[in-house]
């Protein structure tokens, strides 16, 4: 072995260490209970945060608000965002670089500053507290961010093929269904992980929009912190960590597991 | 320009509100004091077949579970009213209400409040709760109304906006492997922190701050100087000596008073931890509740300094803007039946102190109650009844709250 | 341009729904924020910028929010270029790495917060890890990384959390241009920390620009990370935001607002920054 292998051996062990360490923290934290300093291995094993994580009628509502709030947010955001990008990229250099900006604005704003404007308008809307109320929320970064990878794909985008195909007497709705979609498999299935991923993980659009009365997991993994229950807050962000990697699994393999260029 | 944009938006929304199906909510039902008028049967009448949604403290699974696993089936079989718990404590309350009251929506989302202290008093100084309609609860005669703690609330009257549920009594938890023999006065802990640099603090939050008021009224010649409404001058002297004993203690305290911890949680977690030696709890059985949880050691006892501790009654309230005040009213009832207070005080449950004046129960549910607040593990009665103090004015606690984050935090 | 396939209606029509659905929850946001502030929607009395700005507790939480993001942020890009150019190749030890790396992409601060937390606190794993090993004697002893006023329990999450993403646009980078000039270079004389500094180095960080700024803004807006993590002194700019709305004095209320809408500036400046670094192709 070379000087310069091994030392690459070396860094990939203590990458591979650095980036897995954490979650195997929370895989023993999660089935140790009275796991107390100084002790390094747990004295007793059980499974009982996990089995109240999916027995706890609250828990499993707040898990299937989640679910649905996911992937509303993820279909929505993606069906919203394409041809939104779409238009965008196809106008002039300003319209074009206009809407990045508020794409860009909706995905940086401080959650807790949008969330403060957004509760008064959805409340306004009847909609406080409610899933829907904090779907729309969701939807604001969400959208932000689909926009920008949407746009980005067809600033890229070769129009001659579907001029082609125009040109060949395909009407609007084929050219979608036999080329366009084919063609944008990659970036439809990466913008729903994305869309997914982003309202997946969010704490404060819905602490504030869903006033405490939607429940969701992120909340719960933080009000089981706040309630010192570290085993089942620990089950708790496994639980929120597991599909959002699944998520990110699935969609790097439909989309031919080649790296995207985001943002 | 930007009213049409906002009007296209609203739009946008209710269509979209209205595709993924009724959300909009009915008009007000009857308002709690026009209910109060009414005979009970008519009330319970009203509220079968409602929902109740009930904002309250959701930091603790046995408390959860109370609410969820036993409260929620008995009242929905009982009286037909279905009863969601969701979160939201103290001063997110007041947020929450007063914001759904500019929106200018008429109606809220929550029908019932858990309340007490300060909370209750911003809330009613600020007309966001809907009152007076505790007096017609049937079983409110059997609540103990000549407890100062209970009939009182930080020296407020409830006038029949709150009703009263639990009672509790702050107190230090130590270990008792670890400290087998604790300070019991105010002056001996001060000499424990200046012996064990480091292993002593207390949180930021509610309960953090009712410890220091604790220590100021015991420097000031007892709760009993602060009584009878807020005194700016009396606060000013008593908050002076009361820093200057702080500032003393800074540097023995942990992280030598530069952080504290952000509530009782991450108390209890450095205390588990053997981070410090002393977490606090506002619910003086908590050392034993927490200890059955695995979140605390076995060993964890409570400990009420004999300067004297604080005590209060937690209570429930209806919000002005409350969707279903007749079903908030039965489940504020069932709250106070004997059945429910004594599940709720069994330490495998909550340990939530009764609110019932026992000697007006049937000598059955007496013996009930008895037989389990006698856990050797648990403060005797007596003890926790000698040294309680009843809360003084809310303004007390707001003011050491706002100088305490502004001066020494 | 448009197409001669599609029609301009219908384009137009697209965009200006863009136009609604991004910029009308911005505006409405902002505008019930300002009037928050300003004393017209809300209880909150209004209050003056003046009095907000000489607030000390402000600019401190400002400052430490700037700090954690900053300072994640740096980190985690400098990561992400070491991976990129040690670890960028097509060799399978090289592809094992930066799948492993990327493991924490998609985990949601939440769950990272609580992991860090018990990994890294100073009755934590790697405390304990000391206290067998005799290294320490009482977890007082354990450096202060959770709670600390440095925050550095906040910054390791950020970069545990965004160098992976870091790394995934730099790698990406560096294969689509970097490598085929950094050779360029080298075969025109230039030494490997010449062609490096020169070529590689600044390609690579023009190139990652926006996400870099991305990154911080995401960083410092975020509210769950501090709540677990950060200091009580100062507090973090999204946990004063939280901390001044509720309380029960108005004035507060509205300096709540006011703030809010300070950090929103900031965030609204990093769109521009952003916007200006962004390459536009085409």
């Amino acid at each position: 072995m070379t000087p310069r292998l091994s030392m690459r051996a070396l860094s990939v062990v203590a990458l591979t260490l650095f980036a897995s360490a954490p979650l195997a923290m929370l895989v023993v934290t999660s089935i140790a209970r009275g796991w107390f300093y100084p002790s390094v291995v747990p004295s007793s094993v059980d499974g009982g945060a996990w089995a109240e994580l999916f027995r706890d009628a609250s828990h499993r509502t707040a898990l299937l608000n989640s679910v649905v709030l996911a992937v509303s947010t993820a279909l929505v955001g993606t069906a919203l965002a394409l041809p939104l990008g779409r238009a965008a990229a196809l106008s002039t250099r300003g319209v074009r670089r206009s809407v990045a900006l508020l794409a860009f604005t909706a995905v940086a704003l401080p959650p807790v500053a949008l969330g403060a404007g957004l509760q008064l308008s959805v409340l306004t809307l009847g909609l406080g507290g409610t899933v829907v109320g904090v779907f729309l929320a969701h939807l604001v970064p969400a959208l932000g961010y689909l926009t920008l990878v949407f746009l980005g794909v067809f600033t890229r985008w070769d129009l001659r093929l579907e001029e082609a195909a125009a040109t060949l007497g395909a009407g609007g709705l084929e050219r979608w269904r036999h080329l366009m979609l084919p063609l944008l498999r990659r970036p439809i299935t990466e913008a729903l992980a994305l869309g997914f991923l982003v309202s997946w993980a969010q704490v404060a659009l819905t602490l504030l929009v869903g006033g405490g009365a939607v429940r969701t997991l992120p909340l719960d993994v933080l009000a089981m912190l706040q309630a010192g229950q570290d085993q089942r807050a620990a089950a708790g962000a496994l639980a929120l960590a597991i599909p959002a990697l699944f998520v990110l699994g699935v969609s790097r393999v439909a989309a031919g597991n080649t790296p995207a260029v985001v943002a | 320009m930007f009213a049409d944009v906002r009007r296209v938006f609203v739009f946008g929304a209710v269509c979209a509100a209205a595709l993924v199906g009724g959300c909009s909510r009915a008009a007000p039902a009857a308002a709690a004091p026009d209910l109060a008028k009414l005979p009970w049967d008519s009330i319970v009448r009203r509220a079968r077949g409602t929902t109740v949604i009930w904002r309250m403290w959701r930091g603790d699974p046995s408390v959860n579970a109370f609410v969820d696993r036993w409260v929620a089936p008995r009242v929905l079989a009982e009286y037909g009213v279905t009863l969601q718990a969701v979160s939201g404590q103290g001063s997110e309350l007041v947020d929450q209400l007063t914001v759904e009251t500019q929106s200018g929506a008429k109606v809220g989302t929550a029908s019932l409040l858990w309340i007490n202290g300060e909370t209750f008093g911003a809330l009613r100084s600020r007309q966001l709760l809907a009152g007076p309609w505790s007096g017609v609860l049937p079983a409110g005669a059997l609540v103990d109304s000549a407890s100062p703690i209970i009939s009182r609330d930080f020296e407020q009257d409830p006038g029949g906006f709150e009703s009263p549920y639990g009672t509790v009594q702050m107190a230090l938890i130590h270990d008792s492997a670890r400290t087998p023999q604790p300070p019991r006065t105010v002056d001996e802990l001060t000499h424990w922190i200046r012996t064990h640099p480091g292993r002593f603090t207390y949180d930021q939050s509610f309960t953090g701050i009712t410890f220091l008021k604790g220590v100021m009224y015991a420097q000031n010649g007892g709760v009993g100087t602060f009584a009878g409404g807020y005194d700016s001058t009396t606060y000013i002297a008593a908050r002076t000596r009361l820093f200057a004993w702080l500032d003393s203690l800074k540097p023995y305290l942990w992280r030598k008073g530069t952080q504290y911890p952000a509530d009782v949680a991450a108390m209890h977690r450095l205390f588990a931890n053997r981070e410090i030696d002393f977490s606090l709890s506002y619910n003086q059985n908590e050392a034993v509740t927490k200890a059955l949880q695995g979140v605390l050691p076995a060993t964890s006892r409570a400990l009420v300094l004999r300067d004297g501790t604080l005590a209060n009654a937690h209570f429930l309230g209806i919000p002005a803007n409350a969707p279903n005040a007749a079903g908030a009213m039965i489940v504020a009832n069932f709250l106070l039946s004997p059945a429910a207070q004594l599940e709720k005080q069994r330490p495998t449950v909550w340990a939530d102190g009764t609110v019932l004046d026992l000697a007006r129960l049937p000598a059955e549910w007496r013996e009930r109650f008895d037989s389990i607040v006698n856990d050797p593990r648990l403060v005797s009665a007596d003890t926790l009844r000698r040294y309680a103090r009843p809360e003084v004015s809310p303004r007390y606690h707001e003011r050491l709250t706002d100088d305490w984050r502004r001066m020494i935090r | 341009m448009i197409p001669p396939h599609v029609s301009a209606r219908q384009h137009l029509l697209t965009l200006s729904a863009a136009a609604l659905l991004l910029g009308v929850p911005i505006v409405v946001g902002i505008g019930y924020l300002v009037g928050g502030a300003i004393g017209v929607s809300g209880d909150a009395d209004g209050v003056s910028l003046g009095r907000v700005l000489r607030d000390g507790a402000v600019w401190r939480s400002a400052l430490l929010s700037l700090w954690i993001a900053g300072a994640g942020t740096s980190l985690a890009l400098t990561g992400a270029l070491s991976i990129a150019l040690l670890l960028g190749g097509a060799s399978k030890i090289e592809r094992f790495a930066r799948t492993v790396v990327a493991l924490p992409l998609p985990v949601p601060n939440v769950a990272a917060a609580v992991a860090v937390l018990l990994l890294l606190s100073q009755s934590g794993w790697l405390s304990r890890v000391a206290a067998q090993l005799h290294l320490i004697a009482t977890p007082g002893e354990f450096p202060a990384l959770v709670l600390d006023p440095w925050a550095i329990g906040v910054i390791a999450t950020v970069v545990w959390k965004e160098l992976p993403f870091l790394a995934l646009v730099a790698v990406s980078l560096q294969s689509l241009r970097g490598r085929a000039l950094t050779d360029a270079a080298r075969t025109l004389g230039a030494s490997p920390s010449q062609a490096l500094r020169t070529i590689t180095l600044p390609l690579l960080l023009r190139g990652m620009a926006p996400s870099v700024i991305a990154v911080f803004v995401f960083v410092l807006g975020s509210l769950e990370l501090p709540l677990v993590l950060a200091p009580s002194s100062p507090l973090a700019l999204p946990l004063l935001i939280q901390e001044r709305r509720q309380s029960l004095d108005a004035t507060s209320h509205g300096e709540a607002y006011l703030i809010a809408l300070l950090a929103t500036g900031l965030a609204v400046f990093a769109a521009l920054v952003h916007e200006a670094l962004r390459r536009d192709e085409a």
